[in-house]
C-alpha cells in the first residue's frame, strides 16, 4: 500500500464510558487506514459501536485512548481552535434527517451556518448567496425551495440538505453515519447515486456506516465488521461477500433476505441476543452465541491476524 | 385453497381540515387459507390504512370508508357493529404492529397480556388462561419463568415474540403482520421471521405480510401485491413480480435495490418523489415519475390488467398482452 495516499488512520481507538453499572466498552481497541478517495464502509447491528467509532474519529466524542492520524497528525493533541480550523476537512451526515436539521432555519441558513461558523464569508454577503446556490444544485435541489423550512420537505430533499452542509466547506473526508436509512427505496436510490456521484466529482473520502449490508457492498472499498465495540473482520468488499471469516460475520451474511425468490441462503441463526458491552469478561465477545466456540474462546482476548492479503479477522479459528 | 378475505374497490379518504388524503383508492385484493401474502409499498402508499381498513381500526373521523366491501368468510366486515367487529378482532383476524417498544403495556406483565387475551375470547378459568399463556411463550422461544416480567425487561427481539404470542394465542385465521421485523437487527429478523413462518406453517395460519423490503418478501411469501398511491398495481406469484414484473414501478424498485448477488455500478433509481395523497396527479399516480409514460397516462387512469395464471398489472403497456384484449 503506498503510503503517500493514505488519508485517515486510527490506532488503537478506545472509547469507554462511565456507567452506574461499570465502564461500558463502546469501541474497544479499533484500528484502520483510509486511503484518499476511498469508501471504508462499517457495518454492525445496533449496540455495536459503529456511531460511537465514527463520532469519536471526529472528536464529537472525545476518545478515552489511541490515536486518529489525519494526513499524517494526530488530531487528538489539536488545541480547541486548530480542531475547529481541522472541521473544515472533516465533516459528518447524520442519520435522521428529521432530526438532524434545526426547525428555525430556513434552507439557506441551513446551508450557510458552517460558512458563517467558519468565518469564511460574511452573512448576507453576494459570495455566499452564490454559494449556497451553487451547493443545492450540486446536491440536486431546486432553487425555489431556498427559502423553505425542513418540515415543508420530505426525507428525501432533507437528507439532500444534510449532504450541502457537510460539502459545502470542501471537506477531504466525510463520515456518513447511516445516511439512507430513514429513507424509501426509491429515495435511498437517489441519494445514493448522488454521493457516488459526489465522491468521484469532488474526490471524497467516505467512512460509511451502516447496518444495511447491501448497502455497504454496493458502496465500499473496504468493510470493517464490528461486534460489541470490537473489530472482528475487514477485508476488502468484495471479499468479504465471497469468503466471510469469521463466524459473526458470515451469520449476518446469511441472515440478509435476497430479493430473489430463487436465491436460496443456508441460513445460520444465531441463538441469543447481544450481550452487555459494560465491563465485559475477557475472551471473544462473541463466544457465547458462536456455534463454533472452544473453551480457549471464553479465556483469552484474540488479535487480529491477516489471513491473505488486505483480509484480517480476530478468530481463534481463522 | 379457498378464499379467506376478499377485498373489493376498498376506498378510504381522510377528511382533513386542510384537504382530503386519498390513501386507498379502490383496493382489490383475496387472501387464501393458509397463504402468505406480501404487500409492499413506500412511505404513503396506504400499507397501514389498509391493514388498520381490515382490522375496523380506521380512525374516524377524520377517516371514511367511501365505497367496498371487505369479505371475511362471506360477512363483510365493514357493517359490522362494535360488538361483532370486537368477536373477528383476535380470534380470527390478528395483528401485528410495527413497533414492539410500543405496542406493550408497560404497567402490566407480558404473561397477563397474553392471558388477557385468551380469558376475552374462550370462557376458561383464568388458571387455564395463564396456562394457555405460558404454552405460547415456550412455543415463540422464551421461558414461562418470565411469566411475571415487564416490556421494559426485554430486549427488542423479544418484545416482538411476545406480540407474535399475543397475536397468534386465540388461533387466529388471518394474522396482518405490519412491518413485524423493521426494527430489528438482521440476526433477529431472521430468527423472528422463521419462527413466524414456522407457526403459520403449523397452524395454517394465513399472513397480510406488510414490508419495504423486497428481500423479506422474496424469502417469505407465496404472492406479493405492489400498492402505489392507494392502489394495486401489481399483483402476483413472488416468481411473476420479482422475475417477470411488468409494472415500471416495480421494476424501478427492484432497480433501486443494491443487489448482493451481482456487481452493480450504479442503481436504476426512480426520479421524483411519491405523489401527494391530498393532491393525486390526474390519470395514473405514476405516470410523472414514470419513463414510459404515454399521453393517455396523464389523464386516464388505467385499469388493472389480468395476464397469465392470476399475474395482474395497473399499466396501459399491458393493454395488448393482457388476456381480456
Amino acid at each position: 500500500m503506498d503510503p503517500g495516499n493514505e488519508i485517515l488512520r486510527v490506532e488503537q481507538l478506545k472509547k469507554y464510558f462511565r456507567t452506574p453499572r461499570g465502564m461500558l466498552h463502546a469501541v474497544d481497541d479499533v484500528s484502520f487506514s483510509i486511503d484518499e478517495g476511498k469508501t471504508l464502509g462499517v457495518v454492525g447491528e445496533s449496540g455495536c459501536g459503529k456511531t460511537t467509532l465514527g463520532r469519536a474519529i471526529l472528536r464529537l466524542h472525545e476518545p478515552t485512548s489511541g490515536a486518529v492520524m489525519f494526513n499524517g497528525e494526530n488530531i487528538l493533541n489539536y488545541s480547541a481552535g486548530k480542531m475547529k480550523a481541522m472541521r473544515k476537512d472533516m465533516q459528518i451526515i447524520f442519520q435522521d434527517p428529521f432530526a438532524s436539521l434545526n426547525p428555525n432555519m430556513t434552507v439557506s441558513q441551513a446551508i450557510a451556518e458552517p460558512l458563517l461558523i467558519q468565518g469564511l464569508y460574511r452573512r448576507g454577503s453576494q459570495e455566499i448567496n452564490r454559494r449556497i446556490h451553487q451547493m443545492m444544485d450540486m446536491v440536486g435541489l431546486a432553487s425555489r425551495l431556498i427559502n423553505t423550512y425542513p418540515h415543508e420537505l420530505d426525507g428525501g430533499r432533507r437528507q439532500r440538505i444534510g449532504i450541502a452542509r457537510a460539502l459545502v466547506l470542501n471537506p477531504k473526508f466525510i463520515v456518513c453515519d447511516e445516511p439512507v436509512s430513514a429513507l424509501d427505496i426509491s429515495i435511498q436510490a437517489q441519494i445514493l447515486n448522488l454521493m457516488q456521484d459526489l465522491q468521484q466529482q469532488l474526490k471524497l473520502t467516505y467512512l460509511f456506516i451502516t447496518h444495511n449490508l447491501s448497502v455497504v457492498k454496493h458502496l465500499s472499498d473496504d468493510i470493517i465488521v464490528m461486534y460489541l465495540g470490537q473489530l472482528v473482520e475487514k477485508a476488502p468488499a468484495r471479499r468479504l461477500f465471497q469468503n466471510p471469516l469469521h463466524p459473526y460475520t458470515r451469520a449476518l451474511l446469511s441472515a440478509i433476505p435476497v430479493p430473489d425468490p430463487d436465491y436460496r441462503m443456508e441460513r445460520i441463526l444465531l441463538e441469543g441476543e447481544l450481550t452487555s458491552p459494560i465491563s465485559p469478561k475477557p475472551g471473544c465477545r462473541f463466544a457465547r452465541r458462536c456455534v463454533c466456540a472452544v473453551p480457549a474462546c471464553f479465556e483469552e482476548n484474540i488479535r487480529l491476524k491477516e489471513v491473505e492479503p488486505g483480509h484480517f479477522v480476530s478468530c481463534h479459528l481463522a | 385453497m379457498g378464499t379467506l378475505l376478499e377485498i373489493k374497490d376498498l376506498v378510504i379518504h381522510f377528511e382533513m381540515d386542510d384537504g382530503v388524503v386519498h390513501a386507498l383508492n379502490g383496493v382489490d385484493l383475496t387472501i387464501h387459507e393458509g397463504e402468505t401474502l406480501g404487500l409492499v409499498g413506500e412511505t404513503g402508499a396506504g400499507k397501514t390504512t389498509l391493514a388498520k381498513g381490515i382490522m375496523g381500526l380506521t380512525p374516524r373521523p377524520p377517516g371514511k370508508i367511501k365505497s367496498g366491501e371487505i369479505l371475511y368468510e362471506d360477512r363483510n366486515l365493514l357493517t359490522l357493529n362494535d360488538q361483532e367487529i370486537r368477536e373477528i378482532r383476535g380470534r380470527h383476524i390478528s395483528m401485528i404492529f410495527q413497533d414492539p417498544m410500543t405496542s406493550l403495556n408497560p404497567v402490566m406483565t407480558v404473561g397477563d397480556q397474553i392471558a388477557e387475551v385468551i380469558e376475552t375470547h374462550d370462557r376458561i378459568s383464568k388458571q387455564d388462561a395463564r396456562r394457555k399463556a405460558e404454552e405460547m411463550m415456550e412455543m415463540v422461544g422464551i421461558s414461562c419463568e418470565r411469566y411475571p416480567e415487564y416490556a421494559h425487561q426485554f430486549s427488542g427481539g423479544m418484545k416482538q415474540r411476545i406480540v407474535i404470542a399475543i397475536a397468534l394465542a386465540c388461533n387466529p385465521k388471518l394474522l396482518i403482520a405490519d412491518e413485524p421485523t423493521t426494527a430489528l437487527d438482521v440476526t433477529i429478523q431472521a430468527q423472528v421471521l422463521e419462527m413466524m413462518s414456522r407457526l403459520k406453517s403449523t397452524r395454517n395460519t394465513a399472513m397480510l405480510l406488510i414490508t419495504h423490503d423486497l428481500g423479506i418478501v422474496a424469502q417469505n411469501c407465496d404472492h406479493v401485491a405492489i400498492l402505489y398511491a392507494g392502489k394495486v398495481i401489481e399483483y402476483g406469484t413472488v416468481r411473476q413480480v420479482f422475475k417477470q414484473h411488468l409494472h415500471p414501478y416495480t421494476k424501478g424498485l427492484l432497480g433501486s435495490i443494491p443487489s448482493l448477488i451481482e456487481d452493480v455500478e450504479r442503481l436504476t433509481s426512480i426520479e421524483g418523489l411519491m405523489p401527494d395523497p391530498v393532491n393525486l396527479p390526474q390519470g395514473c399516480a405514476f405516470s410523472p415519475r414514470c419513463a414510459h409514460a404515454m399521453e393517455r397516462c396523464f389523464c386516464e387512469a388505467p385499469p388493472l390488467y389480468l395476464m397469465e395464471d392470476g399475474h395482474s398489472v395497473r399499466c396501459f403497456l399491458c393493454e395488448h398482452s393482457s388476456k381480456e384484449a
